[in-house]
């Protein structure tokens, strides 16, 4: 049996970009089918990604306005297939299908509900569903940091259970790993390093990490609870003494709430000089969501992180 | 507390800050700051600059060798800093807190012990700080370099679920303190993950209310409070913008109120460490200020939270 060749470490968003770009133009080119794709967010994106060779776009929805929001980021409608649909729910359905059926790889949402996106992709039928949860990633570059940080979860899971960080810690590592790094550093949060009584959320972080020693977590080092500072400052570890394969050097931050994931990934893009890309993992393929409050490069960099994890999982 | 220094503009940075607690200083001679569990090293980095620069007047509390070892560390010379042996944590921040309410120091700040531990001590009835029906919340204030103001941020550290009267009571305290730095009519956010009401989830629903109270003229005239509110859409015009929001608050928000510590933590740590943000961080509703910095602290945020408690002790007798 021959190893698996390594996977590159990807320490910045152009990497993660560049390496979209490589995977593909080396091969077939990945390709996003994006729901209810008469949105202005997604079409920015899928042009982009298709401009600079990063994924191809099928686009499901009302076709007139996709051609004209195509038009007016400067492409040319032809260059695109467009698929007409005749409601929200035919347009979930006929994406999930094409990515279940293997002619599409990442499934996109454009202006319908999350929610409703969501059933197809869960329908039996399509081959799409899997045991585990689906949760957000966010991949982050804040200047001040040396290397890309994932936050979870600050766009699904509301309020997770100890089973649901569990999932959550799972598909955060399949998305560290498609960005090459081996084993990544979890940092369980919280609002301080110790065992405490009155915060049950230090408990759940304490278990998780034993979890991770015991190998019933594979693939990663977890540790908590752990306050961000603990987690990202190595200055902070040496003042707190504490011996830890996760503090000062964190690959994944897990919240304990989506406001708590949300706020920190806000502030990095907001103050922190950082590009966001974002990621749902759970299904059988990654689900990508952009937003009008996304820059253009951001919409281009969460196309890309799942190319990069798309192929990763195929690979694998 | 109530606050007896007025400002003549509003504070908008930490500089504004600094120039009228050096105005206090300069009148009334340094502020003397107490601290329970001094053998600290980020607490005593802080102090030891602030004493230089004639801010303050330090107090140690705790265990004297400890104490001497970490300010040997620093290069520190023993002699001319003030200690009192109290080898318990708990004995200490007695100590220390009596120090400051019976006038012999100014300000209280928490040394090397959990925060819990920390409120505990200070709340026990004989001590007699905490008064019935008053909230003490925790209060962050942040310069952020893309700002041209600061913002307050509660409660990052010390109240723990509290329910919808506590929330107000939260919000009333930091409604006191942004009005104290001068901001006559805040305008107050109430932060989210998402600006849509949603059913799963409850803290949407809460923050709702509190916004409806609000409109309704609930509030103190002048003050708005909205919410819910994600950052962005809190603190960034351009993302007011995109989304075509329409609130007074959004965009413009002067206090972000979140809906638990973790939230507030997370953010408040978030800022400092990996957007370079300086702050502050106080405790209000004690009869003086308490001084809660998180336990790796940055030496300058410290002498921050300095100069903002010399402001809240204002003029001295």
């Amino acid at each position: 049996m021959t190893p698996k060749p390594a996977v590159p470490l990807l320490t910045s968003m152009d990497d993660i970009i560049r390496r979209a770009h490589d995977i593909s133009t080396g091969g077939e080119p990945y390709i996003v089918a994006v729901a209810a794709a008469h949105d202005d967010a997604a079409i920015e994106a899928v042009v982009r990604a298709q401009e600079e060779g990063i994924a191809k776009g099928i686009l499901f929805g009302d076709v007139t306005k996709i051609n004209s929001l195509i038009e007016a980021h400067n492409a040319n409608p032809a260059d695109f297939r467009v698929v007409a649909t005749d409601s929200d729910e035919d347009s979930a359905d006929q994406t999930a299908r094409m990515v279940g059926a293997g002619e599409a790889h990442i499934i996109m949402k454009g202006i319908l509900p999350t929610s409703k996106l969501l059933k197809s992709v869960l329908k039996q039928q399509y081959g799409l569903r899997r045991r585990g949860l689906l949760s957000h990633t966010a991949i982050l570059s804040p200047t001040r940091y040396p290397k890309l940080i994932g936050v979870t979860d600050g766009g699904m899971v509301i309020k997770p259970s100890f089973e649901q960080k569990i999932e959550m810690t799972r598909n955060s590592v399949l998305v560290l790993r498609a960005l090459g790094v081996e084993t990544p550093r979890v940092a369980v949060l919280s609002t301080i390093d110790y065992v405490v009584e009155a915060f049950k959320d230090t408990f759940e972080a304490a278990a998780l990490s034993k979890m991770a020693q015991r190998g019933q977590i594979k693939h990663c080092h977890i540790d908590g609870p752990m306050s961000l500072d603990t987690a990202i400052r190595p200055e902070a570890v040496e003042y707190q003494k504490l011996k830890s394969d996760v503090a000062g050097q964190a690959d994944i931050l897990l919240a304990g709430s989506i406001e708590e994931a949300n706020v920190m990934a806000k502030s990095l893009v907001l103050f922190g000089g950082a590009a966001f890309a974002g990621v749902i993992v759970g299904a059988g393929a990654p689900i990508s969501l952009v937003s009008r409050a996304d820059n253009a490069f951001n919409k281009l960099a969460s196309i890309a992180l799942a190319v990069v994890l798309a192929h990763f999982l195929k690979e694998r | 507390m109530h606050f007896k220094y007025k400002v003549d503009k509003p504070q908008r940075s930490f500089e504004d800050i600094s120039d009228c607690a050096h105005k206090l200083v300069g009148k009334f001679g340094p502020y003397r700051v107490v601290v329970a569990v001094g053998d600290d090293l980020p607490s005593l980095q802080g102090l030891a600059l602030a004493k230089a620069q004639g801010l303050v007047e330090p107090i140690l509390v705790g265990r004297t060798r400890h104490m001497r070892y970490e300010l040997e560390q620093l290069g520190e010379s023993t002699s001319e800093w003030q200690m009192i042996e109290e080898r318990d944590p708990h004995d200490a921040t007695r100590h220390a807190a009596q120090l400051v309410k019976s006038g012999d120091a100014d300000i209280l700040m928490r040394g090397k012990l959990l925060a819990r531990d920390f409120f505990a001590t200070l709340f026990d009835k004989d001590l007699g700080l905490h008064k019935p029906g008053v909230l003490w919340t925790n209060i962050v204030a942040l310069k952020i370099k893309e700002l041209d103001r600061l913002i307050l941020l509660t409660d990052c550290a010390l109240t723990v679920s509290l329910d919808l009267p506590g929330r107000l009571k939260l919000i009333q305290n930091a409604t006191d303190f942004i009005q104290f730095l001068g901001v006559a009519e805040p305008k107050i956010s109430l932060l989210a993950a998402v600006e849509t009401v949603t059913p799963g989830m409850p803290v949407s629903l809460e923050e709702a209310v509190i916004a409806k109270m609000s409109e309704r003229g609930q509030f103190p005239k002048g003050v708005s409070v909205d919410g819910p509110l994600s950052l962005d859409l809190s603190l960034s015009l351009n993302a007011v913008k995109k989304k075509k929001m329409n609130s007074v608050v959004a965009g413009a928000a002067d206090v972000l109120v979140v809906d638990s510590i973790q939230v507030g933590n997370l953010l408040f740590k978030s800022l400092i460490t990996l957007c370079g943000a300086a702050s502050a961080s106080v405790i209000v509703g004690a009869p003086f200020p308490i001084i809660l910095t998180s336990r790796s602290e940055y030496p300058e945020n410290i002498i921050n939270s300095f100069v903002l408690s010399i402001m809240m002790v204002g003029e001295k007798h």
